[in-house]
């Protein structure tokens, strides 16, 4: 009941979501994701602190996301099991996206 | 078994956390709470480990692996409520968040806030009454119906009311503790000494119905050899400094919900905060940061959805003020109007209005201007 109404509020995903929701499979702070996103996408995504401090604080509000703190206060985020259960149900579309887009498209490329 | 019973124990986390830990070094183990009677229970353990513990308020009944990894481990769980401790075999190198108990404290204190406006009304009478005792010292009030029912009646507004006070300060003092460190303390440094600095100061009000027309003053301002340097206690004076022109990008940010992180991601990212503003209701930022010429323009929000969302939430929680103030006043206004044609009262409340209207106004226009700005990229 409650994965169903989390799938409906998250998938599909904006890219800048899923970014940060795979990002946390390790824990991170909030600096270390736009710096990790940033790498992964050699420079393409740039995500504003604004924007990370937002969706972080709507993840963990539906409980995508723990919270804990390290000895000098600073906040560190990591993946649920529930937000495991949406991402992998995003990768799921994603890959039958990419592998139709090369099946029928593939010669465009 | 022993048993305690700490009925507020809720209002202050930190001091009841620190009392557990106290009681463990005395020898007694956390074994047991009950969320309604307000009892804590202990057992007396021969060898007793000295423990850390923590309360934490969550939907969510499992802990975060890193701190299970850490050695952190539950002892009690009621409801929402979880006590969690740690023995302190190794050096600890995570904590529970706070984040549950704040949501919870602050859900309490609107709570509290409603209920203290609903019975301010409930008792006016009770005021005037008392205050028309203190003026003329006579007392003659004559009790229709059953003295006995209406003196409870009375009490009991009185006694709540007085209960919704206490808990109020002990909340907000709490919240206070549990969501700010050091970042403010930077911000209070940084907001005085920086004001002896400036070089001239302007006043600006009611910026908060057009946050982007203030974005574009400051920006144009320092591209002008003007830096904000300061702002303020209230957001009212802005303080500057002359040096040479600048691109310096500011960003004003409304948030419902703020915490230390949020100052420390955004100073990572590179982000000056130059205002702050952390009350109960209105909580407001602005930021500034430094590029080159040619460089791209730093944002706190990049993406559309997110810069939308931003300007949704300034103008609604305008709105949500504003509409139901100036009905009010409309209808104060039109009763005067009607029945008591004093010219004063017609004049003051007339500026009110006017001057609501002009913010409702202000507000939509805002909320319009973001999205035909958002729509064009």
């Amino acid at each position: 009941m409650k994965r169903d109404k989390l799938r409906k509020a998250y998938v599909p995903m904006t890219e800048t979501a899923f970014y940060i929701l795979l990002s946390l499979l390790e824990p991170r702070h909030g600096y270390g994701i736009m710096k990790h996103v940033e790498e992964l996408t050699k420079g393409r995504i740039q995500l504003g602190s604004g924007t990370v401090y937002g969706t972080l604080t709507k993840m963990q509000r539906d409980e995508l996301i723990h919270v804990y703190s390290t000895k000098e206060r600073k906040k560190m985020y990591q993946i649920t099991v529930d937000g495991q259960h949406i991402l992998k149900i995003e990768m799921h579309r994603l890959s039958e996206l990419h592998s139709n887009a090369m099946k029928y498209g593939g010669d465009l490329l | 078994m022993i048993g305690f019973f700490r009925p507020f124990w809720s209002y202050n986390i930190l001091a009841m956390e620190s009392w557990l830990k106290t009681m463990s070094e005395q020898g007694f183990q956390l074994a047991d709470f009950n969320s309604r009677t307000r009892r804590f229970y202990f057992v007396k353990a021969f060898h007793s480990q000295p423990s850390m513990y923590r309360i934490s308020y969550a939907k969510q009944n499992v802990l975060p692996p890193a701190l299970i990894k850490d050695g952190w481990q539950k002892v009690v769980h009621k409801g929402k409520w979880h006590i969690l401790q740690h023995e302190q075999s190794n050096e600890i190198a995570t904590y529970p968040e706070r984040e549950g108990v704040i949501r919870r404290n602050k859900r309490l204190m609107y709570l509290f806030t409603t209920l203290l406006i609903y019975f301010s009304f409930a008792l006016l009478p009770l005021v005037f009454m008392f205050m028309l005792f203190i003026a003329t010292g006579e007392f003659n009030v004559s009790i229709v119906g059953n003295p006995f029912a209406v003196i409870i009646g009375m009490m009991v507004p009185v006694l709540l009311s007085v209960y919704a006070c206490y808990s109020l300060v002990k909340l907000n003092k709490a919240n206070k503790q549990l969501l700010f460190g050091k970042e403010k303390g930077i911000y209070k440094w940084r907001r005085k000494s920086y004001k002896k600095q400036a070089n001239f100061s302007r006043g600006k009000l009611a910026w908060k119905y057009a946050p982007d027309r203030l974005e574009a003053w400051l920006e144009n301002m320092a591209l002008a050899g003007n830096e904000l340097i300061a702002v303020s206690r209230f957001g009212a004076r802005f303080y500057f400094r002359r040096t040479k022109p600048k691109h310096i990008r500011y960003c004003v940010d409304y948030q419902n919900h703020l915490d230390d992180a949020y100052f420390d991601l955004h100073r990572q990212a590179g982000w000056t905060l130059l205002y702050s503003q952390t009350g109960f209701l209105d909580k407001w930022s602005i930021w500034a940061k430094v590029y080159e010429q040619g460089e791209a323009v730093p944002q706190l929000y990049y993406d559309e959805g997110h810069k939308l969302k931003h300007a949704r939430r300034v103008t609604m929680t305008h709105l949500a003020f504003l509409i139901p103030a100036i009905l009010v006043y409309v209808y104060i206004f039109r009763d005067f109007a009607l029945y008591n044609g004093d010219t004063f009262k017609l004049l003051v409340f007339g500026i009110i209005i006017i001057q609501f209207t002009a913010f409702f106004i202000q507000s939509s226009l805002y909320y319009k201007r973001m999205k035909k700005k958002v729509e064009r990229y």
